[in-house]
């Protein structure tokens, strides 16, 4: 029985491993790699389109983009974006002549970050540069917590294997009792359980802070966000929606083999 | 996958009936008979499985807060449970041992009151969420004085707030 159960943690933490290193060739983030009508590009006419190609998919639902004249003015974006796998269709108006500013600000649909930037073309003018974005740094807050749950999972994975490959092995050729073997069980769970709490806690926190950088706004404002769309539609939400369930099979067969090693010992 | 509002009644309904034999079973025996205490380990594992289900709920919440407040939630449910379980089964002999779950309670309540949004008098779903906080706190305090005094009067104090609680679960509205 405890044998089974601790073969069962075994597995629910290497299927987390299996997911996280499923995960890390998804890692990269969405890249603009061109657009119609491009960077610095001299147009005769306003174009009807804008066409932005990304190196993988956005989700149009949760991103912006504004296209403005002559350094101000009103958005020029005509309707909804559409999607076509990695291309983002923009309906714009016409507008003057001038330099045009594209600013657009899309979500990764794989690894939930957000991207943006702008870029600039001309209408019978060579365009001027677009004005830097406002804004502050690089949100590092869901890398942090990423990373807390990559500790999490070596911490709690590495412990069971280091107790079960190396010490139980060490401890049992030097003739280490039988409770000796237990209590020194009853830490490795412990250390694995607080690895495992700390990862499904960093899990929920990251995905959090991944869905304030897209709904942007206070986080006063951010507690009343709508949040389901992003968890049921986006690659990074139902990643997240699987891995907190192994976390939590993961907790419960530790507590479970702990509470099971007590009764073994009635 | 995404849950609608009739779905997340038939959840709390589900687990208000659940509770509800659970409350009977813990509190009905000392009720019919003085001075008897359960040793069930029904009542802690129903606090863990509740704990579990509560970061299900945290997955599918819709708001931030929803996300929050049911991993609090989960948290405090298993912490309580698997302390109340060891307790029960004769693993931990603190002072404070038998005041984990009423204390649990409280806490819940508190993030009832915390997690209210809208105005009572306007949404029943509001209304419900105050009406279950308030009752799991007054639960709280009538379970701690049971716990210290022992008495048949404070065991009514601990389990009609807990009964009630129950019959809120039971009658959630279905828009929320």
């Amino acid at each position: 029985m405890m044998r089974t159960l601790r073969r069962a943690v075994a597995v629910g933490l290497g299927a987390l491993a299996l997911t996280a290193a499923g995960a890390s060739p998804a890692s990269a983030h969405a890249t603009l790699e061109r657009a119609v009508p491009g960077a610095h590009e001299r147009l005769a006419r306003p174009p009807n389109d804008l066409l932005l190609f990304f190196d993988q998919p956005v989700a149009p639902q949760f991103s912006r983009v504004t296209v403005t004249a002559n350094g101000g003015g009103p958005n020029l974006v005509a309707g909804p974006m559409r999607r076509v796998r990695t291309e983002v269709l923009v309906p714009l108006l016409p507008g003057p002549k001038g330099t045009y500013t594209v600013r657009w600000r899309m979500l990764s649909a794989g690894d939930g970050h957000v991207v943006q930037g702008a870029f600039s073309y001309g209408v019978g003018v060579s365009p001027a540069a677009p004005a830097a974005l406002a804004g502050g740094g690089p949100p590092v807050g869901a890398d942090i917590l990423r990373w807390m749950v990559f500790l999490g999972l070596a911490l709690a994975g590495g412990t069971l294997l280091v107790r079960a490959w190396v010490w139980r092995p060490a401890a049992a050729a030097i003739g280490a009792t039988e409770e000796g073997l237990r209590h020194e069980w009853k830490r490795a769970a412990a250390i694995a359980l607080a690895a495992a709490a700390v990862a499904l806690h960093a899990d929920l926190y990251a995905f959090l802070t991944s869905a304030h950088s897209v709904t942007g706004g206070k986080l006063v404002q951010f507690a009343d966000a709508q949040i389901q769309p992003l968890r049921a539609e986006t690659r990074f939400g139902v990643a997240w929606t699987w891995t907190t369930f192994v976390w939590l099979a993961v907790i419960g067969l530790i507590v479970t083999a702990w509470i099971g090693s007590d009764r073994h010992r009635e | 996958m995404t849950i609608n509002g009739s779905e997340v009644a038939r959840a709390h309904w589900l687990f208000g009936a659940i509770f509800l034999a659970m409350v009977l079973q813990e509190l009905g025996p000392p009720v019919v008979r003085a001075g008897v205490r359960r040793a069930s380990f029904a009542f802690p594992v129903v606090f863990l499985l509740a704990g579990v289900s509560m970061w299900g709920a945290a997955v599918f919440g819709n708001t931030a807060i929803d996300a929050v407040v049911h991993s609090f939630w989960g948290d405090i449910l298993i912490a309580a449970g698997v302390l109340d379980l060891q307790r029960r089964r004769g693993r931990l002999h603190a002072a404070w041992g038998p005041l984990v779950l009423p204390v649990a309670i409280g806490l819940c309540g508190a993030l009832f009151l915390a997690h209210s949004e809208g105005s009572p008098a306007k949404d029943p779903t509001a209304l419900w969420h105050v009406l279950m906080g308030g009752v799991l706190v007054a639960a709280a305090l009538g379970g701690v004085m049971w716990v210290r005094r022992g008495s048949l009067r404070w065991l009514g104090a601990y389990g009609a707030p807990l009964t009630a609680f129950s019959l809120l679960l039971l009658t959630f509205p279905r828009s929320g």
